[in-house]
């Protein structure tokens, strides 16, 4: 993650340098974007948490020590804006679907190769429509996992819950995305073994 | 804790590469015998392969949003900014927004004091006139606070929220011309490119000050540029109507006048100020000339 251009741009923003600052903008907005349009159901929400994050990183810069790297501090200012955001809004959803806080059993399913595979585009938009239907905790920390590849460690630190917790909620939104995916019919055959009635026929949803 | 037990636990650690080196063997030797824990890993795998990138995101107009909110920032949040700005614009003397586009005290000051600062080398005269253009202004907007500014300073009327920013900005940090670390060449460049970035940003927030300095024609025509010509306004308003706007930066400059990118909040806001009936969804408030 070290870069001397980057260290250079943050030196300088440290600094008052806003051309500096606005590389900084321009090389992580759709990181920082992605991640709050997928918090925030609202776009305007969104773009309100994304500035708020360069905004804060702006004014905190002088803060910023380098301990972790500066993405990563910008997704924990972005994952503060959002939540503050859903704090202040009182959005925060019922959970739909399974209840993630249950002792999460992984469904039987006897077919290893997703068939909507091959259909990722449309897997995509399943995954989007799933995301949005987890609780803010677990939706955070797929988004920060699975799209931007942090380790457990660096999540941690960027919402500072300890590793432990990372990986727990991980785990147990890993597993409610997956059963919203099977569910809705669009990922692997149906789990016949425990949601559908047990009639053990595929074809059947 | 039988096997399957044991593994269906490391399944996430496993897929998300966090799995300590001596536990993988075992659990991939696991993964051929048991259907269920290769399921699972195999639609973690595929929900990773097909999951939303962030690559794909829209960001137009975002950084210079964030860049254009940063000298605001304290002033900057959601609909109250907008309550500040009408504040500001009552206490300057409610005309602003007549000023825009019109000759008067303040380009021409602007003016005098760039062609002074042309005499010495160019990365430093652009310097000059911009530090200039911004003290003019400053001190145009402190003279412009009596209720004369209503006739002789309407053009510098639309100026102090910009300039107390100004001021707030330089005095807040450190100037970033004194670093002398890095090499004199690449420093210049930036000095240059900074400079062009701020006086542009000048022109956006002053456009009746820095249009008429002679040495940033790319400023002048800033406002412009990016004019799309299908826009929608979502509120039209009269200049007078639109004097609270005045400190935002307008996102464009058109025949018709200038063009601000509102949140749906805050147009509802500030139709509420107005006594309008607030447009559904954000979009674009038009100040007429």
């Amino acid at each position: 993650m070290k870069d001397a251009l980057e260290e250079k741009w943050i030196r300088r923003a440290r600094q008052g340098d806003r051309e500096a600052f606005a590389e900084l903008v321009r090389r992580y907005e759709k990181q920082v974007l992605a991640l709050t349009r997928r918090m925030l159901s609202s776009p305007q929400d969104a773009e309100e948490a994304a500035q708020e994050a360069f905004l804060s990183a702006w004014q905190g810069l002088s803060a910023f020590r380098g301990e972790s790297s500066f993405s990563t501090w910008l997704y924990r200012l972005a994952s503060n804006a959002c939540v503050d955001i859903l704090r202040r809004e009182g959005r925060r959803r019922a959970l739909s679907g399974p209840s993630l806080d249950d002792e999460a059993r992984l469904p039987a399913s006897p077919d290893p190769s997703p068939q909507a595979l091959a259909e990722r585009a449309e897997l995509r938009e399943q995954i989007e429509t799933a995301l949005s239907r987890l609780s803010p905790e677990h939706r955070q920390v797929l988004l920060l996992r699975e799209m931007h590849q942090l380790s457990y460690e660096e999540i941690a630190r960027a919402l500072s819950l300890d590793v432990g917790t990372v990986k727990s909620r991980i785990s147990r939104g890993r597993q409610a995305l997956r059963r919203i995916l099977l569910q809705s019919g669009n990922f692997s055959p149906p789990d016949t073994s425990k949601k559908t009635g047990k009639t053990g026929k595929e074809g059947r949803q | 804790m039988n096997e399957h037990e044991k593994y269906t636990a490391l399944l996430d650690l496993y897929v998300d590469g966090e799995l300590p080196e001596a536990e993988r063997a075992g659990l991939e030797a696991h993964l051929t015998r048991c259907p269920e824990c290769a399921a699972y890993v195999a639609d973690a795998l595929a929900i990773r392969a097909a999951f939303p990138a962030w690559e794909d995101e829209d960001t137009e107009g975002f950084s210079r949003r964030v860049l254009s909110a940063l000298p605001k920032k304290r002033r900057w949040a959601g609909p109250l900014a907008l309550a500040a700005c009408a504040a500001a614009a009552v206490f300057a003397g409610g005309v602003i927004g007549l000023g825009r586009g019109m000759g008067g005290a303040a380009p021409q000051e602007a003016a005098l004091y760039s062609t002074g600062g042309a005499s010495s080398s160019s990365s430093a005269a652009a310097v000059t006139a911009e530090e200039a253009a911004e003290d003019a202004v400053t001190e145009d907007a402190a003279d412009s606070l009596p209720m004369e500014s209503a006739d002789a300073g309407a053009p510098a009327a639309a100026m102090p929220p910009v300039s107390m920013e100004s001021a707030g900005e330089e005095t807040d940090e450190p100037p970033a011309a004194p670093e002398i670390t890095e090499n004199t060449a690449a420093a210049a460049e930036r000095r240059k490119a900074d400079t062009a970035e701020e006086t542009e940003e000048a022109a956006e927030d002053a456009p009746s000050a820095s249009a008429s300095a002679p040495e940033t024609p790319e400023a002048a025509g800033g406002a412009q540029a990016n004019a799309p010509a299908d826009r929608q306004a979502a509120l039209v308003l009269t200049a007078e109507e639109g004097a609270p706007l005045a400190a935002l930066t307008p996102e464009a400059e058109t025949e018709e006048g200038l063009w601000y990118r509102l949140t749906e909040e805050e147009l509802a806001a500030l139709a509420r100020t107005l006594d309008k009936t607030p447009p559904s969804g954000g979009g674009y408030v038009l100040v007429e000339r």
